[in-house]
């Protein structure tokens, strides 16, 4: 399978000088789920919309399946998309909205019928082919929106926070929904959102956008394990930013001078020099409480007293304030076996233990 | 007092001087109207009677239902007219200019002009169309006519031209509120289903905004139909319209029921018009979703 969308150094000035798209070169596989994260004005939308041709680029090419169609307008590309706000004309029933581009082409009636029948199964909604628009629910319209876009069967489906509009509940159930629509059509799906849950359940890849530039790329578990940035580390999920300096790099991992303390951390391919400033990013989850006198003898070890804890039923956070100054957090699970009393009360002495594999280094950018 | 008692009364003391309005100045003289079209000429006044004497004459003289027709037909023209030159003047203020100070300075210079007086406007075409006239003078001067003609003035042409220009303002405004309330993602999505920008149009823009051009032409159709002084400034003989038939009857015809009756055809004419566009209005009345 090879790749259906290349974006080759697409930027895209507005008028009054906003670079929305600064430089932006991706490539998208065949049957990917791809999701562009960021918060709202950092690009991704545009992006979608150019790939869909309702910006043009000022440079840069896009290509659909080998084909460049920087130049094309959009009623001439293979592509469709789920707008924001679902775009379902109110002057049309959802039958019509949806039967509404092949009865352009010139489609025959009785194709038409069965093909809108059909794609309307295909998200239960054959019974309400004959409503308005405004007579659905906002997940109703959600899925005919989808309908639409997939009756013409494009080569990529465009979706711009499709789940933006729901409720709590609903947004829960189409994540699950558009993922198996997703497996079901073996589609391209390109999605945009701002909500990083969204982006982690529902992509193979996840392209996080900072600025109109891509800060990170790579599958929901890359980019959580090992975020390249603190931009992108504090957008998914929180992280503890620890700032320190190389002390000493080996073959598999290096040793890092915090404060008073020496930290290892696993390599991850990234080379560095002895005194390079370097942050690490730890996952609160991923430490632990050394209760009393125990001790670890593979794992970081960091002496601090205990803050504030924060209960959540099925687990709790501690924040540490460490030796250096430093507050940690630490995600404690909670098993049935403990209770809320015996979590650590403050000002209680405690050493916060981290294994050097859940340690994530990169090159500190404050310090460049 | 009851609160449900005090909330209807303060109701009232809101609601009661504009009814009494309505009602003084609006249905008690409609209401004398309309008593008055049952009433029998008899020169060099009239008394009071119930027939239909005046209704027949309407019907059965040519004299008067050709003057309908004819009205008619110059209000449909106005209409029509209007809303060709209006409505793609507003499309293109909505959808073609791109610099927000340029749209208000083109709408607004569509506007202007209705606050200049209606009789100076009229008047402006009759310097234009006339004998004398710029129209004329040009044509002569580029010796396109070796003498001035008066074919352009005093004519249903004249007329119809000097009306639509006069009522372009009331289509441009609602058929600009209307296209601008189309969500352009709307369109987009048109676009995006591999639909072209003219068959968009066609499918999309126009009937979403049917709603604005109706109420437009049916604004410029009533007041096309009521109107009175264009005839007399541009009209000429076969340009005469109800509303001189009308303030003929009222004056030197000194026939108070036909005036009467002619009014309450009109008024039947011109409220079936606008219930029948307020209907079209609300069925084309879209929650936008």
């Amino acid at each position: 399978m090879g790749s259906i969308i290349q974006l080759d150094r697409l930027r895209k000035t507005f008028p009054g000088g906003v670079v929305a798209v600064d430089d932006v070169s991706l490539d998208i596989e065949e049957g990917e789920y791809v999701t562009l994260l960021g918060p709202s004005g950092c690009g991704k939308t545009t992006v979608l919309r150019t790939v869909a041709g309702f910006e043009s680029p000022d440079a840069g090419s896009i290509y659909l399946a080998g084909q460049n169609v920087t130049e094309l307008p959009p009623y001439r590309r293979q592509v469709n998309m789920v707008f924001q706000d679902y775009a379902l004309f109110p002057h049309m029933t959802v039958s019509q909205n949806v039967g509404y581009g092949l009865r352009i082409a010139g489609m025959p009636k009785a194709e038409i019928a069965d093909k809108v029948r059909k794609a309307l199964d295909l998200v239960e909604m054959s019974d309400k082919g004959e409503r308005q628009p405004h007579e659905l629910s906002g997940g109703e319209r959600q899925r005919v929106a989808l309908t639409r876009a997939i009756i013409r069967e494009p080569q990529v489906l465009l979706l711009d926070e499709p789940l933006s509009a729901l409720d709590a509940n609903l947004r829960e159930a189409m994540r699950v929904e558009l993922r198996h629509l997703h497996q079901r059509l073996g589609l391209t799906f390109v999605m945009v959102t701002h909500d990083q849950t969204e982006a982690l359940v529902m992509s193979d890849r996840v392209v996080v956008m900072e600025a109109g530039r891509v800060a990170q790329s790579g599958t929901p578990a890359e980019l959580y394990d090992h975020p390249s940035s603190t931009y992108v580390a504090s957008f998914i999920g929180t992280s503890n930013v620890l700032r320190g300096h190389v002390a000493a790099s080996g073959a598999k991992d290096i040793t890092i001078n915090y404060g008073a303390d020496h930290l290892k951390a696993v390599r991850n391919g990234a080379a560095y020099a002895d005194g390079d400033a370097i942050c690490m990013t730890i996952r609160p989850e991923k430490a632990r409480l050394l209760a009393g006198k125990k001790s670890d003898a593979k794992a970081n070890l960091l002496k601090g007293t205990v803050g504030e804890t924060l209960f959540h039923g099925n687990s709790a956070r501690v924040t540490v304030d460490l030796a250096s100054g430093d507050t940690f957090m630490v995600d404690l699970m909670l098993p049935n076996t403990a209770a809320q009393s015996d979590l650590p009360v403050r000002g209680t002495a405690v050493t916060v233990a981290v294994d050097p594999a859940n340690v994530n280094t990169f090159a500190d950018e404050a310090a460049r | 007092m009851r609160l449900q008692t005090r909330k209807r009364l303060a109701a009232i003391g809101v609601l009661s001087p504009p009814l009494l309005w309505a009602l003084v100045f609006l249905f008690i003289p409609y209401l004398i109207m309309f008593t008055y079209s049952f009433y029998l000429k008899k020169f060099p006044t009239f008394e009071a009677a119930f027939q239909f004497g005046n209704y027949a004459q309407l019907l059965l003289d040519p004299q008067y239902y050709q003057v309908l027709l004819r009205t008619a037909k110059i209000s449909i023209m106005v209409a029509i007219f209007s809303a060709l030159l209006g409505y793609p003047f507003a499309y293109f203020l909505v959808f073609k200019i791109r610099s927000n100070r340029m749209r208000a300075l083109l709408y607004m210079a569509v506007i202007v002009p209705l606050w200049v007086s209606y009789l100076l406007r009229a008047y402006t075409w009759k310097t234009i169309l006339g004998s004398e006239g710029i129209l004329n003078s040009f044509l002569v001067t580029t010796g396109i006519l070796d003498k001035p003609t008066d074919i352009f003035l005093y004519n249903q042409f004249s007329m119809v031209l000097t009306l639509t220009y006069i009522y372009v303002p009331f289509i441009v405004m609602p058929a600009y509120a209307s296209l601008e309330k189309i969500p352009r993602n709307l369109i987009e999505a048109s676009k995006d289903l591999g639909v072209r920008p003219l068959r968009t149009f066609w499918s999309i823009t126009l009937p979403l905004s049917t709603p604005g051009i109706a109420a437009g032409m049916t604004i410029s159709f009533c007041l096309t139909f009521g109107d009175f002084i264009a005839p007399i400034l541009v009209g000429g003989p076969d340009g005469f319209m109800i509303a001189n038939v009308i303030t003929a009857q009222f004056g030197a015809a000194l026939n108070w029921p036909l005036g009467a009756a002619l009014s309450i055809v009109m008024l039947v004419v011109v409220l079936t018009i606008i219930s029948l566009s307020d209907r079209l209005q609300r069925s084309g009345k879209l929650e936008i979703a």
